[in-house]
């Protein structure tokens, strides 16, 4: 068990080496018994796993991947819709308040910057749901956060389970 | 990240799957289903026999594709498809058989499941008359056995080489690791494979 050769034996089995390493072992298992049961070893039972080479994806799967996709997808739109919703609806109480409190308008340019902060909510907040999903499924594969079953009861807006799987390959 | 660098820049824009999910990055979203029914048995297959649990391994292969298709958005075809597809599935993997082994450990659920036994029917099946379907199986079942001994690092590369025919280089990019870290994941993993199986091949089960 000690020869230094046999290290490379799966190398040479799988025709990895150079020529003149290849050589090496060749001339090597000739005159080694104990290297040259090892390689039979290492090839029958490479070839045994011939016993599990048909495998087939289940019927329906691109379906029910795209099903997921549709699903998760989705979510995370209406999730998004959802908070746009939210922040158009703050300013535009935000802009009653202060006008009938403090008799204050807005000027055409200031008008301006805020449609234009309205229309970048969408932007802005698509980057800021794929950062969350991103630190979540950090969490996830640190294995801070495992169970998040537990979470989705929560029900929140933005379907917790479109952050448990997501991330950065 | 492998050893191998090249200068300029593979260009991998003529591999037809590439393509597919270029396209698909571009926003034809028909793409993306054909990216599917392209890889889903490579994905399947590796994830099914990595985990030895068909309904795992489906979830598992479903999420693959997820990720896929979240690439779209920031996709360059900087490598083949099927690289970032390979990795995607060995980093998912990785992750998945980890969280599960934390699970098990929580529910002290140390018996295999009926699914994982059934395993060995579903894998390796082949139309054959009934007493060698039965022995098909039992080899399969052994095999199966003897492949989730082995670590899981060394078990993801000699799936990738010895069912999708991944050379050195390419398990090394799917694997982010360089090519004398293959070398030895694919020592160990045979090595292992052997001892598993040693008892088998000399009492001629397989």
């Amino acid at each position: 068990m000690g020869c230094k050769v046999k290290e490379s034996l799966v190398s040479y089995l799988d025709g990895e080496l150079d020529p003149a390493e290849a050589s090496a072992v060749r001339v090597h298992i000739e005159s080694c018994g104990e290297c040259r049961d090892y390689a039979r070893l290492l090839m029958l039972s490479y070839t045994a796993l011939e016993a599990i080479e048909e495998v087939e994806a289940p019927a329906g799967f691109a379906a029910r991947v795209k099903a997921r996709v549709h699903r998760r997808f989705a979510r995370v739109v209406y999730g998004l819709g959802t908070v746009v919703a939210a922040a158009a609806a703050v300013l535009i109480v935000f802009s009653i308040t202060a006008r009938t409190r403090d008799s204050i308008s807005f000027t055409p340019t200031e008008m301006a910057v805020l449609t234009e902060m309205t229309a970048g909510q969408t932007d802005a907040t698509s980057t800021y749901l794929d950062d969350v999903a991103d630190e979540v499924d950090m969490f996830h594969q640190f294995g801070i956060l495992t169970d998040f079953d537990v979470l989705a009861d929560l029900d929140s807006p933005v379907g917790v389970d479109d952050f448990a799987t997501v991330g950065s390959i | 990240m492998t050893d191998d660098f090249t200068y300029p820049p593979a260009d991998f824009t003529a591999d037809p799957d590439t393509r597919l999910m270029m396209a698909f990055a571009a926003g034809e979203d028909a793409a993306f289903e054909l990216i599917v029914k392209r890889f889903e048995r490579q994905v399947f297959g590796i994830v099914c026999r990595y985990m030895g649990n068909r309904p795992l391994a489906e979830d598992t292969a479903q999420e693959v594709f997820l990720r896929v298709y979240r690439l779209r958005k920031s996709y360059r075809p900087t490598a083949r498809i099927s690289t970032l597809i390979y990795r995607i599935t060995a980093n998912l993997c990785l992750n998945v058989i980890r969280d599960e082994s934390r699970r098990r450990m929580v529910s002290l659920d140390a018996v295999a499941s009926d699914d994982e036994l059934s395993l060995g029917a579903s894998i390796g099946s082949t139309a054959a008359p009934a007493e060698d379907a039965v022995e098909a199986r039992e080899r399969a079942e052994i095999v199966r056995r003897a492949l989730a001994k082995i670590p899981e690092r060394q078990r993801i590369a000699l799936i990738l080489h010895r069912f999708e025919g991944l050379s050195y280089a390419e398990i090394a990019e799917s694997m982010e690791t360089n090519i004398d870290a293959v070398k030895s994941l694919l020592s160990r993993a045979r090595a292992s494979l052997a001892e598993a199986l040693r008892p088998d091949i000399e009492a001629g089960n397989l």
